[in-house]
């Protein structure tokens, strides 16, 4: 048996598909290669794939991983990338297969691309508003719970590194939040707070990018 | 097992065209629920140039991506089109109402989910006629597509709109927005139209001399091509085609089944649909003549699949999809000849690659402890029945050859197996029904759950639960009922609830169909050409998904029609007089009308019909020359 991580871009069509949708896409993927891979036990026993990370829908994954088992050693990881890749549909692009390192329970942080703009302003006010909002001592704002409950929390506590720029015309924020089993900031949190104060509408392009463990180490 | 072994022949096709989301909804697509259902880009989608194609192709369902992408007529003909290199056929599904107040605010012409480009000057709009509820959607998208809804509005050789499907069986009440309808099976008849209109285009004819020439080829309805008069109390007075153009319009039918075309791959949608796992047709038909039932007479002979041709095409699209369960379809699958033999064969592969089979439309009859440990190796789902009565004269008169005997053993059976949920399906409303034929649902159901408790193996602890549902009757046409009243809005509720009151026992949940939705159902099966002006009316008005619960609006149709001058109890609760012109008998299935009128005069006589495995009872359907008519018996 052997443990192995896909890395994989989640964009055009597959953008707008969830996560139990990217779920299913992989199941139907694995069996159509005909791959060696292990099955779980028990009553309904299925093919073990596993999801380091939920992705929103609407938003684009650079570097998205999942974690699958062999039944053999033999498998080569450029075989199981060309053979997945074939069985997956576009917008699911598997670009690397490795041996899993760290466990999905460490992942702590993820880096954001956000591309803001708007038919109602030019980018320089929505940069400078940004701007301002992110430099706050605190941003406060109400997320649901696991149990269904509003909780205030405060985003500024927990926003790392960022940039603010503008370019071809949109506002881009990049972003470090946190992302995991202990506390996930949406960077949606952020903007929503920003469309509020702007007063007109924005449209935002979320893009997820490399995840980090709780040191900031790239997750591996 | 080195699953390396297996070899897959399984082809990609390189993509000549890269996949186009339409751009003019893409920046709106977050805002709509399950946005997946706009972008294409499904497994298995085709994708050409526009400029290879001479003919393209816009296959519409006239109801929302999940449910159409169940729909296996339109995954064969999909298919079937787009093997042909000058069409190309895309998919296009009713937008649900969020994306549809969008395209109308930003002007966004429906579009073609492959392309992603309207779908406005496409040469063929095809929809599929599912079921009357659906109607207004075709209208809808028509006019989302800015396509003239009226066919004499279209000009030139573009724009021409077709259907098919089992409610083009009686096409009258949209008989002014097609321009043809195709009758029967669509495999042959829908290629021949395809490659007359290339000729016609070549040639440089009109759009009015394709339309009469189409009307020459079997199986072809040009409603344009017929004028109807009427009586003064509002029955059809006369049928006259236009010259040259046949009386009467005959079926097409498939004999061959293992040779016709059946797609080797199917699109595997990115979002979860209704029925989401490989379709595999087994037979088309049914030998059993329930006189209720218009697809067993619609579809007569019976015609089987062989158990090879079942399990290689299965397997195939199996490894074509990723797909690990199949469901094995037909009117009624315990019938099929083979079925041992069949699953025997299937299961030695399915279960090595762990793939489920289910047989969906079982009959209480044709329930055995062999098929059971076959269909449970890998899953297991419900098990669902449809005694469709609940006492046997009733049982008898719809010819539903069931006893309550063989739906006890079998229910013995299936309780022995370790179920413990049973589904039974009624139908309320049927001809010469009486309040006791109704009470015996109750009955019926409460001996199910006394025979869970008579089964001495029963898990401790677990309790049975029996769900009984009823549907509202609905005669349709080519029946032996299709004379027949409906029930009124008041009958039926008066019998639902007397059954209601009659079941005590809380392992029984009891639900039922809604009257009114089977009392507009009741309108349009049995309509005629009047209707079209309503339909209309009724879009123009907002209706649409009229199936839906979020959309179904009784009083806004009821004045609809009302504002119209018509009279919906003329269509529902009138009943016909045997020799009265119906608005579809100028088209035929291949059972004759005196067929369907013995059948009605035996139900009133108590008196049940052997199916056709058994004898022959001379409907009609020999003359095709093939399927069960040809059988020993």
């Amino acid at each position: 048996m052997r443990s192995v991580r896909v890395w994989y871009k989640k964009h055009g069509p597959c953008r707008y598909i969830s996560h139990l949708d990217v779920n299913r896409a992989f199941m139907r993927a694995m069996q159509m290669s005909g791959l060696p891979f292990w099955h779980t036990e028990g009553f309904n026993s299925r093919m073990y794939v596993s999801f380091a990370l939920s992705l929103s829908l609407g938003f684009t994954g650079e570097n998205e991983c999942a974690d699958m088992k062999l039944t053999e050693d033999s498998a080569d990881n450029e075989y199981i990338i060309k053979r997945l890749n074939e069985c997956l549909p576009d917008g699911i692009e598997i670009f690397a297969v490795t041996d899993p390192i760290m466990k999905p329970a460490e992942i702590s942080f993820a880096e954001f691309e956000v591309l803001i703009s708007s038919d109602h302003s030019d980018p320089t006010e929505i940069q400078s508003k940004l701007i301002a909002l992110l430099g706050r001592e605190h941003i406060y704002t109400e997320k649901r719970t696991k149990k269904g409950d509003l909780k205030q929390v405060d985003i500024k506590e927990n926003v790392g590194e960022y940039s603010v720029t503008a370019e071809n015309g949109s506002v881009v924020l990049r972003i470090i939040l946190p992302a995991g089993n202990n506390l996930n900031i949406n960077p949606s949190l952020i903007t929503d707070i920003l469309e509020r104060e702007c007063g007109f509408e924005i449209s935002c392009d979320v893009k997820r990018g490399k995840l980090y463990n709780n040191k900031l180490e790239l997750f591996r | 097992m080195n699953v390396f072994c297996i070899i897959l022949i399984v082809f990609f096709e390189m993509l000549t065209v890269s996949i186009m989301i339409n751009k003019q909804i893409e920046p709106y697509l977050l805002k709509l629920k399950k946005p997946g259902r706009y972008v294409g880009g499904e497994i298995n989608s085709v994708y050409k140039n526009k400029e290879d194609v001479d003919v393209r192709f816009a296959f519409c369902f006239p109801d929302t991506y999940e449910i159409g992408m169940s729909h296996l007529g339109m995954k064969i003909l999909y298919s079937q089109f787009n093997e042909v290199p000058y069409i190309w056929c895309e998919r296009v599904f009713a937008p649900w109402l969020d994306a549809e107040k969008i395209m109308q605010e930003k002007n966004i012409p429906l579009w073609g989910l492959e392309s992603g480009e309207p779908i406005t000057d496409f040469e063929f709009i095809g929809f599929t006629l599912q079921y009357e509820l659906s109607y207004t959607n075709i209208l809808q998208m028509l006019k989302l597509a800015n396509i003239p809804l009226r066919s004499c509005d279209r000009k030139g050789l573009k724009q021409i709109v077709v259907a098919g499907g089992p409610c083009a069986c009686n096409p009258e009440p949209l008989a002014d927005f097609f321009d043809l309808f195709f009758i029967g099976e669509g495999e042959e008849v829908d290629l021949e139209v395809i490659e007359l209109f290339r000729q016609c285009r070549a040639e440089g004819k009109s759009r009015e001399e394709f339309l009469y020439l189409c009307s020459q080829i079997d199986g072809v309805y040009v409603p344009s091509l017929y004028d109807v008069g009427y009586n003064e109390d509002g029955t059809i007075a006369s049928f006259t085609p236009k010259e040259g153009v046949p009386a009467v319009i005959h079926k097409r039918i498939i004999m061959d089944l293992d040779n016709v075309f059946y797609p080797d791959k199917f699109v595997v949608p990115l979002i979860e649909i209704v029925h989401d796992r490989v379709v595999e047709e087994i037979f088309r038909g049914c030998i059993r003549g329930c006189r209720f039932c218009q697809a067993g007479f619609l579809n007569r002979p019976v015609r089987e699949k062989s158990p090879e041709t079942i399990d290689r095409q299965s397997h195939l699209l199996c490894r074509s999809t990723g797909y690990d369960e199949i469901s094995l379809s037909s009117l009624s699958s315990s019938d099929y000849t083979k079925i041992r033999e069949l699953l025997t064969m299937m299961t030695e592969w399915s279960e090595r690659e762990s793939v489920s089979l289910s047989l969906p439309s079982m009959r209480v009859d044709g329930f055995d402890n062999e098929i059971l440990s076959k269909l449970k190796s890998v899953r297991r789902s419900g098990l669902t029945f449809a005694p469709e009565a609940g006492t046997q004269r009733m049982r008898d008169v719809i010819n539903k050859n069931v006893t309550e005997e063989e739906l006890m053993n079998t229910c013995t059976v299936a309780f022995k197996g370790g179920w413990t949920a049973v589904k039974l399906y009624f139908m309320i409303g049927l001809p010469t029904e009486t309040d006791e034929d109704v009470l015996g649902i109750g009955t019926l159901a409460q001996k199910v759950v006394d025979a869970y408790y008579k089964n001495e193996n029963r898990q401790k602890g677990k309790q049975v639960k029996v769900t009984i549902s009823t549907s509202s009757f609905i005669p349709k046409p080519f029946t032996p009922f299709q004379w027949e009243p409906q029930d009124s809005l008041e009958d039926i509720r008066r019998k639902q609830s007397m059954l209601r009151g009659h079941i005590t026992s809380r392992k029984i949940e009891y639900n039922y169909h809604e009257a009114k939705v089977s009392y507009l159902e009741g309108v349009f099966a049995r309509g005629d050409r009047r209707l079209c002006r309503v339909i209309e009316e009724a879009v123009n008005r907002g209706l649409r998904f009229d199936g839906w619960d979020e959309c179904f609006d009784f009083d806004r149709w009821m004045e609809v029609i009302r504002d119209c001058g018509l009279d919906p109890d003329f269509y529902v609760t009138r009943r016909r007089a045997f020799d009265e012109l119906l608005p579809w008998d100028h088209i035929s299935y291949g059972v004759t009308k005196q067929f369907l009128l013995s059948e009605c005069k035996r139900a009133y006589e108590n008196r049940t019909t052997p199916n056709c495995r058994k004898k022959c009872s001379g409907c009609g359907a020999v003359k095709y020359g093939g399927g069960v008519c040809y059988e020993k018996r």
